[in-house]
């Protein structure tokens, strides 16, 4: 065994031994194809999230308009017709506008998180999974409110045709 | 290439520099100092090496979740696309098809990673792509839609004062 010999300017890394097939990865540092697919992605994550968060904040502010412009306007002249169909339906939407502005949040961190990637060196792996984690919630997220309006559209869609029903009747 | 040996940490193969030499305790197998640019001077950095790179079990359980709610996310996107079929609304269902096919390849490729081993970074960097394709469709057709909700919102706006002008 030969004696291993440090040439100048070679620091070992002073972090702790990482046991083989267990911990964390060592230090990976992607190339300038990669870095440019992350930095592309990033900024699309970035911009979505922006979107998602003005669309989000407006689609709001008109739902909850709306509603409290309907509310006034049932008080003030009431009618056979039953309000029980719009109110469920505005008031679906609603939180779902809301939800939409909070992934919008997620989704601008996550573009964080893969920009930092490319804007630094030493951590390309823990900021893209960083990154991961936050596109994960922002999916999670999407696919539970996407599941609950999808049930809450049926079932205002079941209790929009008995009304309706009702009243023919 | 050679063969893959035992390796330093979390790697599952030499790369194209050959085994390593031994070297101080405490890290496992070092490289041979000239290995590797010292740029980095990290005994384990891989500069343009990454697509050798072997995700340790952590990051792959970060990587496997992230893909199964992807793919969780294109299956809710086809559903989408059917209901706007039923809907009759079949522009809005090829764009709900196209955003939920790159979720789910997003998905797949994130899975790809944790099922296999030796081509870990490309899984990565494909499903990164199609994620940034499925945001890129997202923000044409809302900003397209919000854009049509505007003029259509103005135009609203143009004939009612029009036909209050026109009342008095």
């Amino acid at each position: 065994m030969h004696a291993h010999v440090q040439p100048a300017g070679f620091h070992p890394h002073p972090g702790p031994y990482h046991p083989p097939g267990g911990g964390p990865s060592p230090h990976v540092e992607l190339g300038p194809a990669e870095n440019a697919i992350i930095a592309k992605t990033a900024s699309r994550a970035h911009t979505w999230g922006i979107v998602a968060m003005v669309v989000g904040g407006l689609a709001s502010f008109a739902l909850v308009g709306a509603f409290v412009a309907m509310e006034l306007l049932i008080a003030a002249t009431p009618s056979a017709v039953s309000a029980n169909v719009p109110r469920l339906v505005l008031g679906a939407l609603i939180p779902a506008a809301l939800v939409h502005l909070a992934v919008g949040v997620v989704y601008m961190r996550a573009g964080g998180a893969l920009q930092d990637v490319v804007d630094t060196q030493g951590d390309d792996v823990r900021h893209l999974m960083t990154a991961l984690g936050r596109l994960r919630l922002a999916f999670q997220i999407e696919v539970g409110v996407t599941v609950v309006s999808m049930i809450l559209g049926l079932v205002i869609g079941i209790a929009s045709s008995s009304t309706t029903s009702l009243e023919v009747r | 290439m050679s063969a893959p040996g035992p390796g330093w940490p979390g790697h599952g193969g030499w790369g194209p520099h050959g085994p390593p030499h031994p070297g101080a305790p405490g890290y496992g197998v070092a490289p041979h100092p000239g290995a590797y640019p010292m740029k980095d001077a990290h005994p384990m950095a891989f500069h343009g090496h990454g697509t050798h790179h072997e995700f340790g079990p952590a990051e792959n359980a970060t990587i496997g979740s992230t893909g199964t709610w992807a793919k969780a996310l294109g299956v809710i996107g086809f559903v989408d696309a059917g209901l706007e079929v039923l809907n009759l609304n079949l522009v809005g269902a090829g764009i709900a098809f196209a955003i939920a096919l790159a979720f789910w390849k997003a998905g797949s490729s994130l899975t790809t990673v944790v099922a296999t081993q030796g081509h870990d970074v490309h899984h990565l960097m494909q499903a990164v792509q199609q994620i940034g394709s499925a945001f890129y469709t997202r923000i044409v057709v809302t900003l397209l839609a919000v854009g049509l909700v505007a003029i259509v919102a103005v135009g609203l706006v143009v004939v009612a004062i029009t036909i209050g002008v026109n009342a008095r």
